[in-house]
C-alpha cells in the first residue's frame, strides 16, 4: 500500500529507504502487523515524561507472532539500517512507557508473543515468552490449582515479567528482586543467531530453568537494560506458596522516624526473619495510593506545605512513613518469626503495628497485602491522581539500608522539589543491604511552565545525588545518556565495544542506557 | 463532596445497570454515522455527568454509558472487550490514573486512537494539551472557540507529530463559567465519533471540578 510521507523517520534513513523497509516488513508480517498511521501509533507515543511526545514518537511499530519473524525483522533492519525498540507489553510507565528512547525508532512490539511455555510446580519455575502478563500468568496458577505464588511490580495485572526482568524491576515478596530471580534466556541477536543462555545451549538439557551459570562467561546481566539482544523467551523461579502468609503494616508518625526504622529492619531483613522486600512508604505515596487527591486539601501550586502533610495525616490515620511487610511459612515459623519481629517493634518504643485482621479491607493495606501475596491489581496508579496532569517520572537512587543515608537521601531529594514547587512523593523498597529510594516525580503536563520546572527538577536531582555519591537504578528513556555518564567513562567504553562486536549497524535500540555507537565517539 | 454513580445516571436517564443504551430526546437515530457501537467511559463525577450530555447533545446516539475506576478486573473485561470487539468505538472523560490505563490497554488490544487529550482547570479557566492526530485541528479550533464564546478562559496546546506545537490561550472575561469545558469536550467527542457535521451549541453545563482528566476516542 503507497504511504504518505512519514514526517517522522529514523535516523539518517531517507523517506524512499523507509519505504522499501516497510515494504519489506509488510512482506514479512502481513499489512495488519506494520502500524504506521498516526492513530495507530498514538497509544505508542504517550509519554509521561518532562518533554513533547513528539520528542519520542516512534515512525512505526510492528507486531511479531514467532521468534522467525523477528529474525526476519532484524535482517530487513540491518539491510536498510533500520534502528528497533523491543517492547514486551509496553507498560514502563514513568519509565518512558512504549515509546522509544530515540525519535523515530520503529517498535517492535511482542505483545503477541505470549504463549506460558511451562510452568513447572517440583521445581517451581516458569519459562514464558514476552507477551506473557502476570494477570494471565496468575490465572494459569489458579486455573491448575498450583501450589505457587507470584511476585511482580505494583501494575502487575497488565505488566510482564519478561518486560519487568529487562528493566531490572523489583517487586514485593521474598523473591521480589527479579533478576536475582531469573533464570534462563533465549536471545535473538542482531545477526539473527539464537542465544540461550546458562543451560539452554546444552542439547537435550533439562536444567536451563534450574541452573543459572552454566559454563564459562554467565552472561544473562548484559541483556537487562542494554541492547546487545531481543529476548524471546524468559525463566524465572517462582515461590511455593506458603501455607500462612501475614502481612502487617507499622505507621510512624514523623519523618525522622526514617532513622531508627531502617536500623531496626536492616538486622532483621539480612536475617531472612523478614524475608520480602519490605516497603517504607512516605505520607503522600500512601495518600495518592489511596486515592486522596491534593486539590481537596489545596489548590494552589507549588509544593504542598508540610502542615497539609500532617493534616493529612491526621485526617486518614497514615504516617510519615508507613512500613509494609509480611511473614511466611508454617504456622509454627510465623508464630516464631512474629513474636522477633513484634518485640523488636516494641522495643523501638515508636511505631503503630496494623496487622490485617485490624485493617480488613482498608487500602492501601489491601493492595500492599495483595503485593506481597501475589495477588494482582492496579490500586497504586492512584498515584497519578495525586497532582493530575500526566506527568510522571521516577527518580531512583540507590542507597545502604543504613538510616542516616536514607534520612540525607530523603532530605536531599525533598529539598530538590520543593524548590521547583513538586511534592516528595517517595518510598523505599528495602533489600538486605540496599534500598532503591523511589520517588515519582509527579507534574502537570498541561502546564507548559511547570513541566519546564519538573525537567529542570530532574536534572537537579541527579546531579545532586551524583555529588554526594549516589546514583539511579534505573531511569526513563529522557535521561539514560545522562545517568549512563554517572557511571564513568571505561564502563562506557566496554559497553561500546561490545555493541560494536554484536550489532555493528546499531540497529538495537541504539541509545539505550546510553549505548549507541552513532553517538558514542571514544574508539 | 461524594457524587453518587446513581446521580450520573439518573441525570442521564439511562438505566441503573449503567450499561443500558440512551437515546437523547429529539435526535436522530442514524447520526452515529456507519453503525459501530459507540460506549463513553466516565467516572463518577460531575465532569462525567457533563461530558456524556455534550456528547448526547451532540447527537451521539445508541451511547453506551460506563462509570469506571482502576479497578483492575473492570479494565480487564474492558480490554478482552476491545480485543474482541467488531466496529466499536470508545470516547471518554477519565482522571489520569483510569485515563492512562484505558488508553494503554487500547494499545495492548491494537486499537487505534483518534483523539487522546489532558485537561485541567485552572484559576485562570481550563487547559488542555491536545495531540492531534488525524487533522483534527479544526475539533480543537472549535473547542477554543466554544470556551472563548463562553468567556471562559483557556490554554490549549495542539502537539502533532513532526511539526511544532500550536497554542491558543484567553484569558476569562466576565463572570465566565470555568467549568464549561467538560461538556464541551463532551459535544466534540461526540461529534466526532458519529461523523456528525454541523456541531451545534454545546450548552454551558458548569461543572465545579478541580480534578483533571484524560479525555479519547478509541477505534477498533
Ligand atoms: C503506579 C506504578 C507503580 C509501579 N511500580 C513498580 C514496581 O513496583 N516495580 C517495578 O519494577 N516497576 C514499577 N513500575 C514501573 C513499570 O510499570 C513496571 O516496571 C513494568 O513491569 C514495566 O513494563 P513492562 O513489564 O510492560 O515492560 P516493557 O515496557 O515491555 O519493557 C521494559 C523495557 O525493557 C526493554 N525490553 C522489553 N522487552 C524486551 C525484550 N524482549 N528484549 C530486550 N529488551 C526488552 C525495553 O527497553 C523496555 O522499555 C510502576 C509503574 C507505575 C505506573
Amino acid at each position: 500500500m503507497a504511504q504518505q510521507n512519514n514526517p517522522v523517520l529514523p535516523r539518517g534513513v531517507t523517506q524512499a529507504t523507509f519505504e522499501k523497509a516497510l515494504e519489506a516488513f509488510r512482506a514479512l508480517l502481513g499489512e495488519e502487523n506494520v502500524l504506521a498511521q498516526p492513530s495507530q501509533l498514538t497509544p505508542y507515543s504517550k509519554v509521561m515524561m518532562s518533554v513533547e511526545n513528539d520528542a519520542h514518537a516512534p515512525s512505526a511499530a510492528l507486531t511479531v507472532s514467532s521468534v522467525e519473524q523477528v529474525q526476519g525483522v532484524v535482517r530487513i533492519c540491518n539491510e536498510h539500517k533500520i534502528p528497533i525498540w523491543p517492547i514486551s507489553t509496553g507498560r514502563n510507565f514513568g519509565y518512558g512507557s512504549a515509546a522509544p528512547v530515540q525519535r523515530g525508532q520503529v517498535i517492535l512490539d511482542l505483545k503477541k508473543m505470549n504463549r506460558i511455555l511451562k510452568v513447572d510446580p517440583d521445581m517451581c519455575y516458569a519459562l514464558v515468552e514476552p507477551g506473557v502478563t502476570y494477570q494471565q500468568l496468575y490465572d494459569y496458577i489458579e486455573e491448575n490449582n498450583l501450589p505457587l505464588m507470584l511476585s511482580f511490580p505494583a501494575p502487575s495485572a497488565i505488566a510482564s515479567p519478561l518486560g519487568n526482568i529487562m528493566d531490572r524491576g523489583v517487586g514485593y515478596t521474598p523473591y521480589g528482586e527479579h533478576f536475582m530471580m531469573q533464570c534462563g534466556m533465549e536471545v535473538v541477536l542482531a545477526n539473527g543467531d539464537i542465544y540461550r543462555t546458562g543451560m539452554g545451549g546444552v542439547k537435550g538439557s533439562n536444567t536451563w530453568q534450574i541452573f543459572k551459570w552454566g559454563f564459562g562467561p554467565t552472561l544473562d546481566g548484559m541483556f537487562t537494560q542494554a541492547n546487545y539482544g531481543i529476548v524471546t523467551k524468559i525463566g524465572f523461579w517462582l515461590m511455593p506458596k506458603p501455607p500462612v502468609f501475614k502481612p502487617f503494616e507499622v505507621i510512624f508518625e514523623n519523618e525522622e522516624d526514617i532513622v531508627d526504622i531502617v536500623e531496626m529492619l536492616r538486622p532483621l531483613r539480612i536475617s531472612g526473619t523478614i524475608p520480602n522486600s519490605v516497603v517504607i512508604a512516605n505520607v503522600l505515596w500512601e495518600a495518592g495510593s489511596a486515592n486522596v487527591r491534593r486539590q481537596t486539601y489545596t489548590t494552589e501550586s507549588g509544593h504542598t506545605p508540610d502542615e497539609i502533610l500532617k493534616k493529612i495525616q491526621r485526617d486518614t490515620g497514615m504516617g510519615a512513613w508507613n512500613l509494609y511487610a509480611a511473614l511466611y511459612g508454617t504456622q509454627e515459623q510465623v508464630d516464631a518469626d512474629w513474636k522477633i519481629v513484634s518485640e523488636a517493634f516494641k522495643r523501638l518504643g515508636k511505631g503503630r503495628i496494623v496487622t490485617q485482621e485490624e485493617a480488613g479491607d482498608k487500602q492501601p493495606f489491601k493492595y500492599r497485602a495483595q503485593l506481597m501475596s501475589g495477588v494482582p491489581n492496579l490500586q497504586e496508579f492512584g498515584l497519578y491522581n495525586w497532582r493530575g496532569g500526566g506527568g510522571s517520572m521516577w527518580f531512583a537512587p540507590v542507597s545502604e539500608a543504613r538510616g542516616s543515608e536514607c534520612e540525607k537521601q530523603a532530605r536531599l531529594a525533598k529539598r530538590i522539589l520543593h524548590k521547583h514547587g513538586l511534592d516528595y512523593v517517595a518510598e523505599f523498597i528495602v533489600g538486605p543491604r540496599d534500598m532503591h529510594h523511589v520517588v515519582d516525580v509527579l507534574f502537570d503536563r498541561t502546564n507548559p511552565e511547570e513541566t519546564a520546572r519538573a525537567d529542570a527538577c530532574f536534572n537537579e536531582l541527579l546531579d545532586e545525588f551524583e555529588k554526594e555519591g549516589y546514583a539511579v537504578y534505573r531511569v526513563n528513556t529522557r535521561f539514560q545518556e545522562r545517568v549512563a555518564r554517572s557511571y564513568g567513562t571505561v564502563k562506557r567504553d566496554v559497553e561500546h565495544a561490545i555493541k560494536r562486536a554484536l550489532d555493528p549497524n546499531n540497529i538495537l535500540a541504539p541509545g539505550r542506557s546510553g549505548i549507541d555507537l552513532h553517538t558514542y565517539n571514544k574508539v | 463532596m461524594r457524587w453518587s454513580r446513581r446521580a450520573v445516571l439518573k441525570s442521564l436517564a439511562i438505566s441503573s445497570a449503567g450499561l443500558a443504551m440512551a437515546r437523547p430526546r429529539g435526535t436522530v437515530a442514524s447520526a452515529s454515522g456507519d453503525g459501530r457501537r459507540l460506549l463513553a467511559l466516565v467516572n463518577d463525577d460531575p465532569a462525567g455527568a457533563a461530558f456524556l450530555r455534550g456528547a448526547m447533545a451532540a447527537g451521539a446516539v445508541l451511547l453506551q454509558a460506563r462509570i469506571i475506576s482502576s479497578d483492575v478486573q473492570a479494565l480487564l473485561a474492558l480490554e478482552r472487550e476491545l480485543r474482541q470487539a467488531d466496529g466499536l468505538r470508545v470516547i471518554g472523560l477519565l482522571d489520569d490514573a483510569t485515563g492512562t490505563l484505558v488508553v494503554d490497554l487500547a494499545r495492548g488490544a491494537g486499537a487505534r486512537i483518534s483523539w487522546l487529550a489532558q485537561h485541567a482547570t485552572s484559576t485562570e479557566g481550563s487547559r488542555h494539551l491536545v495531540f492531534d492526530i488525524d487533522r483534527t485541528e479544526d475539533r480543537t479550533r472549535w473547542l477554543v472557540d466554544h470556551l472563548y464564546a463562553k468567556g471562559a478562559g483557556y490554554q490549549t496546546v495542539v502537539q502533532r507529530r513532526g511539526e511544532s506545537p500550536k497554542q491558543w490561550s484567553s484569558g476569562p472575561r466576565g463572570a465566565a463559567p470555568p467549568g464549561v469545558w467538560p461538556g464541551a469536550v463532551g459535544h466534540l467527542l461526540g461529534s466526532l465519533a458519529t461523523s456528525t457535521r454541523a456541531i451545534r451549541d454545546a450548552g454551558s453545563d458548569n461543572v465545579v471540578t478541580h480534578d483533571k482528566f484524560v479525555s479519547f476516542l478509541i477505534e477498533v
